[in-house]
């Protein structure tokens, strides 16, 4: 079964065989929860997202047009059910990730560990369209025309964004005082 | 940020993302050498990527693959087609949690009692491998409700947990099948249609 396409199994499941299903949640499970919880920072909360996600998938999966590529369907969705999610938090939850001030912290060396709390937190303290693009790129390894379909924008527009994005989140970890040395 | 930093910040991306062409690097070189701002920007930027890069990917939550698989409806919808949906009334169900509507619901039914088997639900109904675990839900995401149910407890005792914000009338419709398993419907009280049908299975092995 792993070695079938995505559209080979999709064509099975719509052909009355739901077991190809699975095959299609073993391929994409594990990224799409890792772009939930990048998105969301909430094990739980990107745990719901990713059920969400395949059961939207599994209910929609006649619509699907296998002209497009069904990852990029797929990533559209697990996105909007993470801005879904985000949308329903009570506003305080995101002052949490805002950085602590907006001048730049000491400067130190930091462990992996540390850099990747850190990191975590930075890319909170994202807009979501910038958060979603490094998302994307960098947890989805999407290109710029992945990009694009997902977020039906222009691909000129999504690198934009994603160069944007990338400059603002360097900004917000060198206010947490990380260093590029 | 000035045109020509604008430039080298493209050709810098580019360069990263792996589309640089042959005329765009002669073009980022040349910039580079002329311009020590632009060498400190590559450099912070190629790193900021790296660090993105190696970060962790996170290891699926126990459970989480076959919660998903076991709580799917029993079949997608067919393309251009309206699934049509079984009336809860033709089917030999318990139905303990009719007609509420507006608001949130929190509810536990724990099945002490009118525990069957059902033929009715066979193996090859199953919209994938079913393993046991200590908890499975079943995410509701409809226009009418919105919320999960939980299958918690064990084999022997299973209790079905339902958190749902509704907006009109449904009922929860479950059906306690041997070994732990429970089917669990959605049903529009309004139409008697089944919006969402999973099947949640908990057991004594965890």
């Amino acid at each position: 079964m792993n070695d079938e396409s995505d559209g080979v199994l999709v064509r099975r499941t719509c052909s009355g065989e739901p077991r190809a299903f699975e095959g299609l949640v073993r391929r994409h499970e594990k990224t799409v929860f890792n772009a939930a919880l990048r998105m969301l920072h909430d094990r739980e909360e990107a745990r719901d997202v990713t059920q969400t996600v395949f059961l939207k998938v599994y209910e929609h999966l006649g619509e699907y047009d296998p002209t497009h590529k069904f990852y990029s369907w797929i990533y559209r969705i697990a996105l909007n059910e993470s801005i879904k999610a985000l949308q329903r938090r009570k506003p305080t939850t995101a002052l949490d990730f805002e950085a602590p001030d907006g001048t730049p912290g000491p400067e130190r060396v930091f462990d992996q560990a540390e850099l990747s709390d850190g990191m975590a937190a930075a890319i909170m303290s994202l807009r979501v369209e910038h958060r979603a693009v490094i998302v994307l790129r960098h947890f989805m390894d999407c290109s710029y025309e992945d990009m694009a379909a997902i977020l039906e924008l222009p691909e000129k527009t999504v690198k934009s964004r994603l160069f944007s994005a990338r400059q603002v989140l360097k900004t917000a970890l060198e206010t947490r005082g990380w260093t590029s040395e | 940020m000035t045109g020509h930093n604008d430039n080298a910040l493209e050709l810098i991306n580019a360069e990263i993302d792996g589309v640089i062409t042959g005329a765009q690097r002669a073009e980022l070189n040349r910039l580079l050498l002329a311009d020590p701002a632009i060498r400190a920007l590559r450099d912070e930027t190629m790193q900021l990527c790296r660090a993105l890069d190696s970060m962790p990917r996170e290891d699926l939550p126990a459970g989480l693959h076959d919660a998903i698989v076991t709580g799917l409806p029993v079949a997608p919808a067919a393309s251009g087609t309206n699934r049509p949906r079984r009336a809860f009334a033709n089917l030999p169900l318990l139905r303990y949690a009719a007609a509420f509507a507006g608001g949130l619901l929190v509810s536990t039914l724990a099945f002490q009692l009118g525990k069957f088997d059902s033929a009715q639900l066979a193996e090859d109904e199953l919209a994938g491998t079913i393993a046991a675990h200590a908890e499975a839900r079943m995410i509701v995401n409809l226009p009418q409700a919105q919320g999960s149910i939980t299958l918690k407890g064990s084999a022997a005792n299973p209790q079905v947990v339902t958190s749902l914000t509704t907006t009109q009338p449904v009922s929860i419709v479950t059906q306690l099948h041997g070994n732990g398993m429970v089917e669990v419907q959605v049903v529009d009280d309004a139409t008697s249609n089944v919006l969402q049908r999973g099947k949640l299975r908990v057991g004594s092995a965890h």
